[in-house]
């Protein structure tokens, strides 16, 4: 079989790759799950206390009926409700997470976690919210948010409290014990073959997702050399500007962009691109 | 007794009942795409149509703003002088890669080709459904005017339909026009995983909407008792069934559980470097070792009876790997056992055939190779022989039997399957001879890209080994794909609703990989794409003619043939396999079979007695079958004596019963006033 082949089945599920969710980390966020509060039944009134808003504005009226709904059950009115809510007052985190939480009941986890993404921008120290976002972004089996998730689970360990650093710490441990199970035949594979591709590839996104930014830089360019696909290029390009490499990882983050053979990582490159002030 | 039962036109409030409006179609100029688009939601094309298509070139009617007041919907497909007729005004282009729909911004939509779109000033009470991700000019919105309205189109709809506006049929759905005709056959496999969050009593009424009869939930979670995932599923089985939909448990043996691999080291299988066989998510058991098989029977069959299960699917029974001898470190099955049993029978260990220092090794000797092929597809065979013969001896917890399913991936259009994978489909369908199973087809990922003109191909070869077409099912992969495909990473859509048209046309059963992975905006325009049946109309009457049972728009009592109808919702009339001609009728049943899992041959409304009405069918299921009434019955008779089946109340007063497997005649009495 030949490497791009070979490395086309490493970069894209196969048949039997149909459900990644590894088990260990599932227990971790049932386990998390049991404790985190539920999505709030109150009414408007309650939750708009503090911020001392006005009760007949349409921002009240709104989220008195997401409430109701989501009181009566109503889990579609009450997503309906809160996203017409959030425009009216983005700043609310607590809105949002009711909203993140009323998407996962229905299923909708990428909605879920962009929302826990939201929260973590206005308010870094919301904990249990970074832990959500984590497992989120770790579900997703995207290699970039998994290095993220466990970026989140090392800063939660940290600085969490107790309850949430133990889910924290164990999702770190179970990601590193993975990780080097999961690299140990490739870098055999590199050392018998420094042009295996395959093998490369595989390295990088385990060390990209053990935060091994520099190694990972090292092993997206030993795989482009041999094989310079988008999704290489744009491991590169993710690893280098998580090292403090910015400049180069912007300029490899443009070439992404001008590749014409994955749209798809193009686009996603364009997308981080203008996220971090470029095009 | 059913002798003396006649069938009553019973006064209640006069209501009469609306037959559906049947949503036709014309284009202006060749349909090209646009027969596929509508065929998918179910419209069908007419010379006095509910949707007009003006495509790019073709001509502008000179009355078209009145025929919109009049109720017409008008798609401009990227027509200027169209725009130019209802006032909208068009100002140069803007190149577009990239489609961002407001329905689905979970979604990246490229186009595989840029191509520049027009600029449209749109009316200020336009909805944009889509919008170039850059610049953010509407590629697709729709207006209302008067009672009718306009779809905007800024470019071309491409000639395989899909490529661009991924949601183009939500966005014709959201004037109203869907099909009138909808399917609840389809399956769909369920992973816990995914799913833990969410509430299942919220899940199963969307499954329902969305056309599942039934889900197959991950086993393996569940192998080993653990009070927090038990009682999810629990919960999860209740309200599928109270729902109308059953629960198959899918097991992916030789993968048994995380915690049986681990409780069990002795017992895991070897790849061909003879290192313990965790391959890709699944971690393989040793299934040739009699007491590693005779602990994984003892806990199946503990599996199947801490739940209420309906059934079982035996998915992926194979070994691996997907890429062949290229792939020792995954290519399976190396036990000891196994290596034993080689060794006997051929005279040498299986292993030499992967040490290239072996006059056996597979790149310098081809017949080794092909020696262990043929024994690890006749080692397979003996395995689904096994297994299925052992499930088909086990029983629902209330004594019912298993419905029976198994899932292989093909190996008829995808040869190489056969080797890399170890089994032999040709063979494995003759076990239908003495065991009843639905036979899933999983097409392989290999063919993802090919578009649903796969479908009929596979069903054609299968077809001809499995003569029951109501033993072949098809499992449509909605995943993200192994090679760059557009416009979406995963299918979505137009292409969705394609591959429903085409699998509902192709099979008997459509399975899904998996529920979790339909965008949101194609579950409720599945179950009309996924309905194969001819529907024409004639004054008030309406004619179906269906294979396998179909559901006709339609609110308010109707006669079939000629006779009172109480199988029927508030909005579907359900019908049977057959030819019927459905007319409205004044007074509704006293009772009414709304919803209904399992194959009704004939269903009536009934008097019974002197004085009590309500409502007697036959049907016939391999598994257990739900009947849902619209209200708590009263008595209930199956087979003529009475009996007292599960019943599970549902929020709006409606109820679900859960009745016996196999052919069985129900008689069911209203409450009493």
């Amino acid at each position: 079989m030949s490497i791009p082949v070979l490395l086309a089945l490493a970069l894209q599920p196969a048949i039997a790759q149909r459900v990644m969710m590894p088990e260990p980390m599932l227990e971790l966020r049932e386990r998390m799950a049991t404790v985190r509060p539920a999505p709030a039944t109150r009414l408007a009134a309650g939750r708009l206390k503090t911020a001392a808003v006005d009760t007949s504005s349409e921002a009240y009226r709104l989220l008195d009926a997401a409430y109701i709904a989501l009181r009566e059950e109503d889990l579609d009115r009450a997503v309906e409700n809160f996203e017409k809510a959030i425009p009216l007052q983005p700043e609310r985190t607590d809105i949002r997470k009711d909203l993140a939480y009323t998407y996962l009941r229905i299923g909708e986890n990428e909605l879920g976690r962009r929302q826990f993404e939201k929260v973590g921008e206005l308010d870094a120290k919301d904990y249990r919210s970074q832990l959500e976002l984590a497992f989120l972004d770790y579900d997703t089996g995207l290699t970039g948010l998994k290095a993220k998730a466990r970026e989140l689970f090392v800063a939660v360990a940290r600085d969490g409290d107790a309850e949430l650093q133990a889910t924290a710490r164990g999702a770190v441990s179970f990601i590193d014990a993975e990780t080097t199970t999961r690299m140990a035949p490739f870098l055999r594979a590199v050392e018998i073959d420094p042009n295996d591709a395959n093998a490369w590839f595989r390295v990088a996104t385990a060390r990209e997702e053990r935060n091994e930014y520099r190694l990972s830089a090292e092993a997206y360019r030993a795989t482009f050399r041999v094989f310079p696909g988008a999704r290489v290029l744009m491991g590169l390009a993710r690893s280098l500007l998580a090292s403090d490499q910015r400049a180069e990882g912007l300029k490899t983050l443009q070439s992404v962009v001008d590749l014409k053979d994955d749209l798809f990582t193009s686009e996603e490159a364009r997308e981080l691109l203008a996220s971090l002030g470029g095009q | 007794m059913r002798l003396l039962w006649i069938i009553l036109g019973l006064a209640t409030a006069p209501f009469l009942g609306a037959q559906p409006v049947v949503p036709t179609y014309t284009v202006n100029g060749p349909a090209g795409p646009w027969t596929g688009i509508f065929a998918s939601m179910g419209l069908t094309v007419d010379t006095a149509p509910k949707v007009l298509v003006l495509r790019p070139d073709s001509g502008v009617p000179s009355d078209l703003g009145a025929r919109i007041e009049a109720g017409l919907i008008v798609v401009i497909e990227a027509n200027t002088a169209a725009a130019a007729a209802l006032g909208v005004t068009v100002s140069g282009t803007v190149t577009v890669r990239r489609e961002l729909d407001s329905r689905a911004t979970d979604r990246m939509m490229v186009w595989e080709e840029a191509i520049p779109v027009l600029k449209a000033e749109l009316p200020a009470t336009a909805t944009v459904f889509s919008q170039d991700r850059w610049s953010g000019t509407p590629l697709m919105a729709g207006w209302r005017r008067g009672t009718g309205g306009v779809l905007w189109l800024a470019a071309p709809v491409p000639s395989n339909g899909y490529a661009r506006f991924t949601f183009l049929p939500q966005a014709l759905a959201w004037f109203g026009l869907n099909g009138s005709l909808e399917s609840k056959r389809t399956w769909a496999f369920f992973d816990y995983a995914y799913r833990s969050r969410t509430d299942p009593e919220y899940m199963a009424r969307q499954w329902r909407k969305m056309g599942l009869s039934s889900i197959h939930a991950a086993a393996w979670y569940h192998f080993e008792p653990d009070a927090v995932r038990d009682d999810y599923l629990r919960r999860l089985i209740t309200a599928c069934h109270r729902n109308g939909i059953l629960v198959y448990a899918w097991l992916e043996y030789p993968h048994v559980s995380d915690k049986f691999w681990a409780d069990n080291p002795q017992w895991r299988d070897k790849t061909a470097q003879l290192t313990d066989a965790a391959v890709f998510w699944r971690k393989l058991m040793n299934f040739q070792n009699p007491d590693c098989v005779a602990a994984v029977k003892a806990g199946t069959k503990t599996l199947l009876s801490r739940f209420d299960w309906d059934g079982v699917n035996l998915a992926e029974l194979y070994f691996e790997s997907l890429l062949g001898p290229d792939d020792p470190a995954q290519f399976t099955p190396m036990n000891d056992n196994v290596r034993a049993t080689y060794q006997k029978k051929f005279g040498y260990d299986p292993v030499d055939i992967f040490r290239p220092a072996s006059p056996r090794f597979w790149k310098s000797a081809d017949a080794p190779l092909q020696q262990l092929y043929g024994f690890r597809r006749d080692l397979n065979h003996e395995m689904h022989d096994e297994w299925l013969t052992f499930l088909a001896g086990l029983r629902t917890v209330d004594g019912n039997p298993l419905s029976l399913s198994m899932t292989n991936v093909d190996d008829q259009y995808d040869t190489k399957v056969r080797d890399y994978l170890g089994y032999d489909n040709a063979r494995l369908v003759k076990l239908l001879d003495k065991i009843p199973f639905t036979f899933i087809i999983q097409d392989p990922a290999t063919l993802w890209h090919l578009g649903a003109e796969r479908y009929p191909k596979i069903a054609s070869l299968y077809g001809r080994l499995i003569p029951d077409s109501e033993s072949l099912a098809i499992d449509v992969n909605i995943a993200r794909r192994q090679f760059v495909a557009y416009p979406t990473e995963q299918q979505a859509g137009t292409e969705v609703l394609s591959l429903a048209r085409v699998t509902a046309d192709s099979f008997a059963q459509t399975m899904y990989y998996s529920e979790n992975s339909i965008a949101r905006p194609d579950r409720a325009l599945i179950p009309a794409a996924s309905s194969s049946a001819r529907l024409s109309q004639s004054g008030s009457s309406t004619s179906v003619e269906t294979a396998y049972g179909v559901g006709l728009a339609w609110t308010g009592p109707a006669n079939v043939n000629g006779k009172p109808w109480p199988y029927q919702s508030d909005t579907v009339l359900w019908l049977p396999a057959g030819k019927f001609t459905i007319t409205p009728r004044e007074s509704k049943p006293p009772l009414r079979l709304i919803d209904f899992n399992g194959t009704i041959r004939s269903v009536e409304e009934v008097a019974i007695g002197a004085s009590a009405t309500g409502v007697a069918f036959i049907y016939k299921s391999v598994s257990r079958s739900i009947a849902v009434l619209d209200q708590k019955p009263g008595a209930i008779w199956i087979d003529g004596k009475e009996a007292q089946p599960t019943q599970l109340p549902r929020r709006d007063g409606s109820v679900a019963l859960i009745l016996p497997a196999g052919e069985h005649w129900v008689t069911i009495a209203a409450p009493a006033k």
